[in-house]
């Protein structure tokens, strides 16, 4: 891991070293982050690149990298969702097998192909919604996912609402996948969002 | 084809300013017809008059020389019929040119005494009888048999006797007819022309300003940058393209300015508000759990309140003044309603609300996606943050002409009528709200920025009702603008 903290080492640091995942302010203090990294695109650097932009409206030519194959977080967020979303990042770089049928964390586990889920065997009644929400879950087990981060990968919208919608999916999810004397399974990180244990 | 071009050409300026005109150049020609024709005829009947009087007194003359013998008619008839071939403005092609002029003498008593002419004068004796004519003043005499009326001249012979010659006006009005003719069909031609040079000539000076019009009205909320087109010459038009294109470079000047003062703004206060929240959540994730989370957390949620107000009151500011930044696609407001009811659907059912909705399948809009979004978000928190248990929200979609209609009805309390005239506006909250107030006025914000238009009411039988419109296509913003005042206003009894 190197840090820069302008344009020009930016590139330079780029060059010569093999990096994983390049994390870019569009705000440098030298040069606009876009023209770095489709500078760094020109070099030959195929690292994808997580766009950092404290502005509030998102420019055609970061939508345009979106679709590149890189994503943006605009600020502030929470340091989880920059965390998921460079996991994200890395792992659709990295050649992956056939995509797994099945999900299993602990003793939950979800079946993708028939859209259901059992925990200790036992079938949860689950919306197709919950089944979503529980299957994004699923797939961070044991890593923590944001509010934000579930309106966005759930229902595709980056909105940040005034009420607690969110919340009251996960305590209905909860009710169902955590029943009575079972070991409770999400958990709510307090300011920061929620996690589903895999140990 | 033709009855769609013809429309616009009846109904444009081009059109009218060239028909006055044409009518106004007939009246002068017409007026200047009219003057010039009474002269000619004027000048005809003064060149036949002075003919007359001549001819009838050389005609005098020669009746007093002539010996009143046997030869007297001959002589006389014979000058007489002489006369008649010298005849002004004859048409020589006229054959039976011997009507065309008589002469008479009577007795001091009235009997005719001899007669040049055709036919045997009768007729034309009654005629001069019947009317009273003076010496050497020539008037018209309408004589039986003839079509055409005479001028006739006499004169008073020593004897007693009166002689009269006659000129038939025949040839006069032949003339002044074919004249007219002629300025008829010229005159005509002349209009013609004439409208067809001012009808072109104003359509092409107009269709400068169309240019103009349609130029300006395309210089949308995004693109500032367009310029009215501008016309080598420097008359009204070209001025008036010049003036536009100062003002629109002042427009984007600020609009530009408004930009960098918020994007500054955002920029400087979001980058330390990341830093802020970076570190208390690394202090609250290295385990000092227990009594100092609690107040940590607190602050979290502070900090991401205040970043949703930044947000919000900014996007408000660049609305307010027209200046949001548009990335338009294609939004299924259907869909989204759907996926918005979904989510939202959980947290309603446990205040005990119901929601519905009611379309007719799926409705395609050119939209910001994310600020539409953020707009159905706003107006759903509103409904769950102030209606009580036990309400039913009801959303219609429909589409009228070239914009989509949504209406969000509830069976609540309904809005405070004191709020109501001001409810779009910026920190204006009921009573009991406890919002930053900032959730209606970006929904007028984003629809306004869409050209399209909210309006508030309160419904008769108790309820608050919104009525969100958002035109279908980018180019058709504006339109309903024009409805926002009569809406607002409409019903603010509740």
């Amino acid at each position: 891991m190197a840090a820069a903290s302008d344009g020009k080492t930016a590139e330079l640091l780029a060059i010569d070293g093999v990096f994983d995942i390049l994390v870019v302010d569009l705000g440098l203090p030298d040069m606009d982050g876009i023209s770095l990294i489709l500078k760094l695109r020109q070099l030959g650097v195929r690292a994808p690149v997580l766009i950092l932009s404290a502005r509030r409206s998102v420019d055609d030519r970061v939508r345009g990298l979106e679709q590149g194959g890189d994503d943006y977080l605009t600020k502030p967020f929470a340091l989880a969702e920059l965390l998921a979303r460079m996991r994200n990042l890395l792992k659709r770089n990295s050649p992956t097998g056939n995509e797994a049928t099945k999900l299993r964390v602990l003793d939950l586990e979800l079946d993708l192909l028939r859209r259901e889920a059992t925990r200790s065997g036992q079938v949860l009644q689950l919306t197709s919604q919950e089944f979503v929400l529980l299957e994004y879950l699923c797939r961070n087990a044991g890593r923590v996912v944001t509010r934000s981060m579930i309106l966005d990968k759930v229902w595709g919208m980056r909105i940040q609402p005034d009420t607690n919608v969110v919340d009251v999916h996960i305590y209905r999810l909860r009710g169902k996948v955590d029943g009575k004397g079972q070991q409770p399974l999400i958990r709510t990180l307090r300011g920061v969002g929620y996690v589903l244990k895999d140990r | 084809m033709s009855s769609k071009t013809a429309k616009p050409i009846l109904h444009s300026a081009a059109w009218r300013i060239s028909l006055w005109a044409t009518l106004a150049f007939a009246c002068g020609t017409m007026l200047v017809f009219v003057f010039l024709h009474g002269f000619v005829a004027n000048d005809i009947q003064r060149r036949s008059d002075a003919w007359l009087a001549g001819e009838v007194e050389v005609l005098g003359d020669v009746a007093e020389r002539t010996p009143k013998d046997a030869l007297y008619d001959r002589v006389v008839g014979e000058v007489a019929e002489l006369a008649g071939k010298e005849v002004p403005n004859k048409d020589v092609s006229e054959s039976s040119s011997n009507d065309s002029v008589f002469f008479l003498q009577t007795s001091g008593g009235g009997a005719l005494q001899l007669w040049v002419g055709a036919g045997n004068g009768e007729a034309n004796l009654r005629a001069i009888r019947a009317s009273r004519i003076v010496p050497d003043h020539p008037t018209d005499l309408d004589v039986h048999g003839f079509a055409v009326p005479f001028r006739v001249a006499s004169i008073r012979m020593d004897d007693g006797s009166y002689i009269y010659l006659g000129l038939s006006e025949r040839d006069e009005l032949r003339v002044l007819r074919s004249l007219r003719l002629r300025f008829v069909l010229l005159w005509f031609l002349l209009v013609l022309f004439g409208f067809g040079i001012v009808f072109y000539t104003t359509r092409r000076m107009l269709s400068h300003v169309r240019e103009i019009t349609e130029a300006a009205s395309r210089i949308g909320h995004s693109d500032l940058s367009a310029r009215v087109p501008t016309t080598a010459q420097k008359d009204e038009v070209g001025n008036l393209a010049l003036t536009l294109n100062h003002m629109l470079d002042r427009i984007e000047n600020s609009m530009h300015q408004l930009h960098t003062i918020t994007d500054s703004l955002a920029h400087d206060l979001r980058s330390p508000l990341t830093a802020i929240r970076g570190k208390l959540e690394m202090s609250l994730s290295i385990g000092s759990h227990g009594d100092q989370a609690e107040p940590i957390v607190s602050v979290i949620e502070e900090l991401d309140r205040l970043t949703d107000f930044l947000n919000k009151s900014l996007d408000v500011a660049e609305a307010k003044a027209d200046a949001l930044r548009l990335t338009r696609s294609d939004v299924d407001l259907d869909e989204l309603l759907r996926i918005m009811i979904d989510l939202y659907e959980p947290s309603m059912s446990e205040k005990g609300l119901r929601i519905r909705l009611q379309s007719a399948g799926p409705l395609k809009i050119e939209a910001d996606a994310a600020l539409i979004h953020r707009m159905i978000a706003n107006l759903f928190d509103n409904e769950l943050k102030h209606l009580p248990a036990a309400c039913t929200v009801t959303l219609r979609l429909t589409v009228e002409d070239d914009s989509s209609s949504l209406i969000v009805e509830d069976d609540g309390p309904g809005f405070d009528p004191e709020v109501l005239p001001h409810l779009f506006e910026r920190r204006v909250k009921g009573r009991e709200s406890n919002g930053h107030g900032l959730g209606l006025a970006f929904v007028d914000a984003v629809a306004r920025a869409h050209g399209g238009a909210v309006a508030a009411s309160n419904r008769k039988n108790g309820g608050a009702r919104l009525d969100v419109i958002l035109p279908l296509f980018a180019n058709s913003a504006g339109h309903v603008n024009a409805s926002r005042k009569m809406t607002t206003t409409s019903s603010l009894q509740p």
